[in-house]
């Protein structure tokens, strides 16, 4: 049986590795042939050897370390932050209700577009980036946690009642374990949209970073770099996918 | 060891959203003595779940008292373990850890909650499956689990709501087959919840026919039957004259639940 699950496993990574191959090849072929222009579309021949440039040259691990740090620092902060305002908006239903509507409104805006105040707040450093990122990842944290204990199954809390047991006990026992794969969800939410709103806050303020190796490449008028630094964003954003799962998986197990 | 169980005139209204009230019990009295095994049966809707959640502590605003060993009680109680008619196990625990959940709440040190709860899925027949998760399980490992898990928080007196109501009929009469030979080994004072007349025969000592909404008791009868028994008892003359008396007993009242459902 386990043979058969990494057998089917395996065509999955297939089927996905296949498939951006043959992308790849239709991009590669439509400039080749002249569809589309070289200014456009880089050749994924090109990217790659612009890829393997960087690495040599610029030395990417720099880039990519500061941006995977401070969008990790960002989303642990949030978390920090998030989880317990999640829970205060489940405990005090008034507020929950009141905020709802708010947060949600908020979580849609572009908040992006506030960069020119914290510049003038903060200034134009780390700690923008950070605050920037932080607000961002907050929000859908405070809103799932809130959704995840809202919706825990009533027949579990009554489990939790005939066993006797207290309140600190339901919540930890029963309800934030219930809870997690929603929140988790605002987890990957959260990631998502401050990965974005950190690089692009690198590419504006061209604050290095990946976001700032886009806006430098950009700048060169070398569009294989630019492709290749892109890359490398979608390849910080793999990590981390891969990371919160390791860490859902974790805590399942204690 | 005691754990007698005793239910005195208890009524309860529910509150509707709308500001109406739905009478759900109508001066309930019933007792059960200690090791005893009763079952409660009766038409959909007639406060069978009601009455659970109040001897369980989970539903208050009642009028009656409960008593357990003669002593009045409100709330939930150390005593009392509960099977619910939902299923319950939680979906982040494996089969042992559901188990050993009473017993980790008690403060057990794990290796020794786990040879206890080992013993418990050995009762309940899921020997084998103390790894898996509840997802990977069927409907009837998953409510044998949730037995196993009220059993391991050793009460005297056992409440179970409904736990095969959503199983098919032969797993249903194997699993009555399994509660029979829990409660021969643990001497359980037993209370459960049925819709189903062959499952309360072939398990009591007494049935408790209720009528429809407002459920009142209409009748209590005394199962007469030789034990041990088992599913095969079922195909005895005996056994189907209980299962006669019962179901002319239940008719009107079920009849009744069929007519108002349909003019809702
Ligand atoms: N929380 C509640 N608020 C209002 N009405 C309720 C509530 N719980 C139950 N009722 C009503 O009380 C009556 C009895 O419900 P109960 O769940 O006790 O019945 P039951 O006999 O367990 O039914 P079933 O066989 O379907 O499980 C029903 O009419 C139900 O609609
Ligand atoms: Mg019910």
């Amino acid at each position: 049986m386990m043979t058969a699950m990494r057998l089917r496993s395996l065509g999955v990574l297939a089927v996905g590795l296949g498939s951006l191959a043959a992308l790849a090849g239709l991009a590669e072929y439509s400039v080749t042939s002249g569809w589309v222009s070289k200014f456009v579309l880089s050749p994924p021949s090109e990217v790659w050897v612009a890829a393997v440039e960087i690495y040599h040259d610029e030395k990417p691990f720099g880039a990519l370390l500061s941006t995977l740090g401070i969008t990790l620092a960002a989303i642990f902060l949030a978390v920090g932050f998030g989880l317990p305002c999640g829970w205060a908006l489940w405990r005090y239903q008034t507020f929950g209700r009141a905020y709802e509507g708010w947060l949600g409104a908020l979580f849609a805006s572009p908040k992006l577009l506030l960069y020119p105040l914290f510049l003038v707040l903060f200034g134009r450093n780390l700690g923008t980036l950070l605050i920037m990122g932080w607000v961002t990842a907050t929000i859908p944290i405070m809103l799932k946690t809130r959704e995840g204990l809202m919706t825990v199954s009533p027949v579990l809390l009554n489990v939790g009642r005939s066993f006797n047991l207290t309140e600190r006990q339901m919540l930890w026992k029963i309800m934030l374990p219930s809870a997690i794969p929603v929140i988790f969800t605002g987890i990957r939410l959260s990631m998502i949209y401050t990965l974005i709103a950190i690089v692009a806050l690198e590419f504006l303020l061209n604050f290095g970073g990946l976001g700032g190796m886009v806006g430098e490449m950009y700048d060169r008028y070398n569009i294989p770099g630019m492709y290749a630094a892109i890359v490398f964003v979608v390849l910080l954003s793999l990590v981390y996918f891969r990371i919160v799962q390791g860490i859902q998986t974790w805590l399942r197990s204690v | 060891m005691a754990g007698t169980l005793e239910v005195r005139d208890l009524s309860k209204h529910y509150r509707r959203d709308d500001g109406g009230s739905v009478h759900a019990l109508d001066r309930v009295s019933l007792s059960v003595e200690e090791g005893e095994f009763v079952s409660v049966i009766g038409p959909s809707g007639c406060g069978k779940s009601t009455l659970f959640s109040i001897i369980g502590g989970l539903v208050g605003d009642y009028e009656g008292e409960v008593r357990v060993d003669g002593r009045t009680i409100r709330g939930t109680h150390r005593d009392i373990g509960m099977v619910f008619q939902e299923e319950s196990t939680f979906p982040w625990r494996t089969t042992l850890e559901n188990v050993a959940f009473p017993l980790e709440i008690a403060g057990v040190s794990r290796a020794e909650r786990e040879a206890m709860a080992l013993r418990f899925i050995r009762l309940v027949g899921l020997e084998g499956f103390q790894d898996r998760y509840p997802a990977e399980l069927s409907g009837g490992m998953k409510q044998r689990t949730a037995i196993a898990r009220a059993l391991a928080f050793s009460p005297k007196i056992m409440l179970m709501d409904e736990p095969f109501g959503a199983l098919d009929e032969q797993t249903r009469m194997l699993l009555g087959d399994k509660i029979l030979q829990i409660w021969r080994e643990l001497k359980q004072t037993t209370l459960l919840i049925t819709h189903n007349i062959t499952e309360a025969v072939q398990l009591s000592d007494r049935v408790v026919v209720m009528s429809f909404r407002p459920g009142r008791i209409k009748e209590i009868i005394d199962i007469d039957l030789p034990r041990p028994r088992s599913s095969e008892s079922i195909s005895t003359e005996r056994f189907g004259r209980y299962v006669g008396a019962i179901w002319q007993l239940l008719r009107e009242e079920a009849s009744l639940g069929m007519i108002e459902s349909e003019n809702v």
